[in-house]
């Protein structure tokens, strides 16, 4: 059936190239990968296949992922386990969609939120690798007037082939000049493992205030959790507000949450801290928790930036507390420039009698020796950590260099792990190399030499998330 | 199954000989308002530079692409942010820091990035005044900038700017002519 449906779609399409108004565009990734760590499948080929089709007032969107078995994100896990029972080959993104005016529908994936994702957000976790899109049937006008209604559904995470359901309504509207109101209602009704509907109702309201040099936003969610299994019924709720005011060269920031009960799949919250950290690692985002956050940057002079970020955050019995802060100094000259920051991140858990700090001075350079480019990067991580009685402590220092030589992008990076300074010549060191090579126009060769730790890479000139890596890997992009 | 995949190849090689447009879109700026794609044409040649607050490289490609729309009236450069919205406020504190001559936009669901196959920043693509996409590229590195640099100046008519240096002496007339092409 669905193969019919498809090939319905293409004889479609191209009975419609005759027109002018067809517009198709699309990208597909090829990649070989040579894992050199022990396992059962050492070499894979993966392909990841996706085309946008317009005409006219319509849309339609496909993306075909075939991979082998995923790299575990999981720390304890990393680089030893691949996880079989997460093959997948199949079609990831389905929509399609119709958009006159102010009024557009579209069915299928849905990637969507509700103001600032505190209720509702149907999205893909790319640094977690996490999928949390709804298939669903979206409608939403944007006029003066924003109003957005959803019916959607969403594998369930207690029952294999089962799902669980989200739907509701948005509406957002300038009241005054400069201040937009807006309201949220939702219902999610999620499978117990029990194989009943748990249910949870959430309503919000927020405003939106923009005065030029002063912005704030505040919304404030509420709800019940109700026919839950473990509990019988309970209230929920979401305060987060965050306001900016800029006098000259000198912007003055702060944030507040308070969420209780906020801990659900299909939602994002704002954490108010800098690098985006969770109250406790072992406690979902949401489920209660406090902080505020402040935050000043300051303009020195042209090029010149100075910026400062604090925040606290705790829980209701005040057992589990953390700390942010990052400290940088940005210098951007006309052919040279360089970055300087400090980030620091402590955790407490009192309950389970643990303690957690990190910190690293990170420092990246861009400058022209003899005319030559080149971007350079160091970071010097330190994390002290104290599970119950016992102490331990790590370094991670990373060097990286990205240079070009003609239309080859060279990135050599340089990333280790000592326990303690003595035992830096027996520690583990991960280095490695990509290059990056246009063989087209819209083709880039990209190959990977090394092991990575995986997480937020950026390398040529371009970011991404990976996952722990050993090996060699090629990959060719092309875009049309 | 053969067939599907022969009709998806005719398709994909008819879609590339069409000069592409750039899909509309309706994206929302710093304050909330509502940006068309149709105010942004028709002035000129327009960058739009899809970034994210973490991507080290679009912050690099920031002073170069206003560098260029300092120095190019008719350019207009459009950022489009991919951050979540939680990262939004990260993202809009340092674009205000820096006081750049952008149209800054937010595509937190990435319903523009989708359809244009924006999957790692910075990806930027060069649209002509009629919207039609004349260049794109993923990624930057020193130098890309003079890429778009010449591309932006095809687009206004106006010579290389590096071959007009070096043909200048043997050109009186060349200043004026380049008057006259503006």
């Amino acid at each position: 059936m669905k193969g019919k449906l498809f090939l319905v779609l293409v004889l479609m399409a191209v009975s419609l190239m005759g027109q002018n108004t067809l517009q198709i565009n699309g990208m597909n990734e090829a990649e070989f990968v040579y894992r050199t760590a022990a396992d059962s499948l050492n070499a894979y080929f993966s392909n990841s296949f996706g085309f946008n089709l317009r005409y006219r007032d319509f849309f339609f969107g496909m993306k075909f992922i075939s991979e082998l078995p995923k790299y575990s994100t999981e720390q304890t896990e990393l680089l030893q386990n691949l996880e079989p029972h997460r093959l997948s080959v199949d079609w990831k993104d389905l929509y399609a969609g119709f958009s006159r005016d102010m009024f557009t529908v579209q069915v299928g994936t849905t990637e969507e939120t509700f103001g600032n994702a505190i209720v509702f957000r149907s999205f893909k976790d790319t640094e977690f690798d996490e999928d949390h899109r709804v298939l669903s049937a979206l409608m939403r006008y944007d006029g003066d007037l924003k109003l957005k209604a959803i019916y959607g559904a969403i594998n369930s995470a207690n029952n294999v082939n089962r799902y669980d359901l989200a739907y509701g309504v948005d509406a957002e509207y300038p009241i005054w000049r400069g201040l937009r109101l807006g309201g949220s209602a939702m219902a999610f009704r999620e499978l117990t493992p029990l194989g009943v509907y748990g249910y949870r109702d959430v309503f919000a309201g927020r405003g939106n205030l923009n005065l030029g040099d002063f912005q704030a936003y505040a919304e404030y969610a509420t709800g019940k959790s109700y026919r839950q299994e473990v509990i019988a019924e309970n209230n929920i709720s979401a305060v987060y507000a965050n306001a900016e005011y800029l006098f000259g060269p000198i912007i003055v920031g702060g944030a507040y949450k308070r969420y209780q009960g906020f801990d659900y799949r299909l939602n994002d919250l704002p954490l108010a801290n800098y690098h985006n950290e969770t109250l406790s690692d072992a406690l979902g985002s949401g489920q209660d928790e406090e902080g505020w956050q402040a935050r000043a940057s300051y303009t020195l002079a042209d090029g010149v930036y100075l910026h400062a970020d604090y925040a606290e955050a705790w829980d209701a019995d005040k057992e589990k507390r953390m700390n942010d802060l990052y400290v940088g100094f940005d210098f951007a000259g006309a052919t040279n420039s360089y970055a300087l920051s400090f980030s620091h991140i402590e955790k407490v858990d009192d309950l389970f009698r643990t303690w957690q700090k990190e910190y690293y001075p990170a420092l990246s350079a861009d400058i022209s020796p003899f005319g030559f480019p080149l971007s350079m990067q160091a970071e010097f991580k330190t994390v002290e950590k104290t599970i119950i009685e016992d102490d331990f402590q790590h370094y991670e220092p990373l060097v990286q260099a990205d240079f070009k030589v003609d239309k080859l992008g060279v990135s050599l990076g340089l990333q280790s792990w000592w326990a303690e300074f003595s035992t830096i010549m027996e520690s583990k060191y991960n280095p490695n190399i990509e290059l990056k090579y246009p063989v087209f126009e819209h083709s880039d060769l990209i190959l990977f030499a090394g092991k990575e730790q995986g997480g937020k890479v950026c390398r040529n000139g371009v970011c991404r998330y990976v996952a722990p890596f050993e090996g060699i890997r090629a990959e060719l992009t092309t875009r049309f | 199954m053969r067939k599907l995949f022969v009709m998806l190849v005719l398709v994909v090689l008819v879609g590339i000989v069409h000069a592409e447009k750039m899909p509309d879109f309706r994206l929302p700026d710093m304050t909330g308002t509502d940006v068309k794609l149709e105010s942004l044409l028709g002035k000129g040649p327009v960058i739009i530079d899809f970034w994210a607050d973490y991507c080290k490289p679009c912050k690099e490609a920031m002073p170069a692409l206003n560098t260029l729309a300092e120095k190019y009236e008719e350019l207009t450069v459009v950022m489009i942010s991919i951050d979540a919205p939680k990262a939004q406020s990260r993202a809009k504190s340092y674009l205000k820091s820096k006081n750049f001559k952008f149209v800054t936009l937010f595509d937190p669901d990435k319903s523009l990035a989708k359809k244009m196959n924006v999957v790692n920043p910075p990806h930027s693509f060069i649209l002509n005044s009629e919207g039609e996409i004349i260049y794109s590229h993923v990624g930057f590195e020193a130098g890309t900038e003079k890429v778009y640099e010449s591309h932006v100046r095809k687009l206004l008519g106006l010579k290389d700017e590096v071959h007009h240096e070096e043909g200048k002496e043997h050109c009186g007339t060349c200043e004026h002519e380049e008057a006259k092409e503006k």
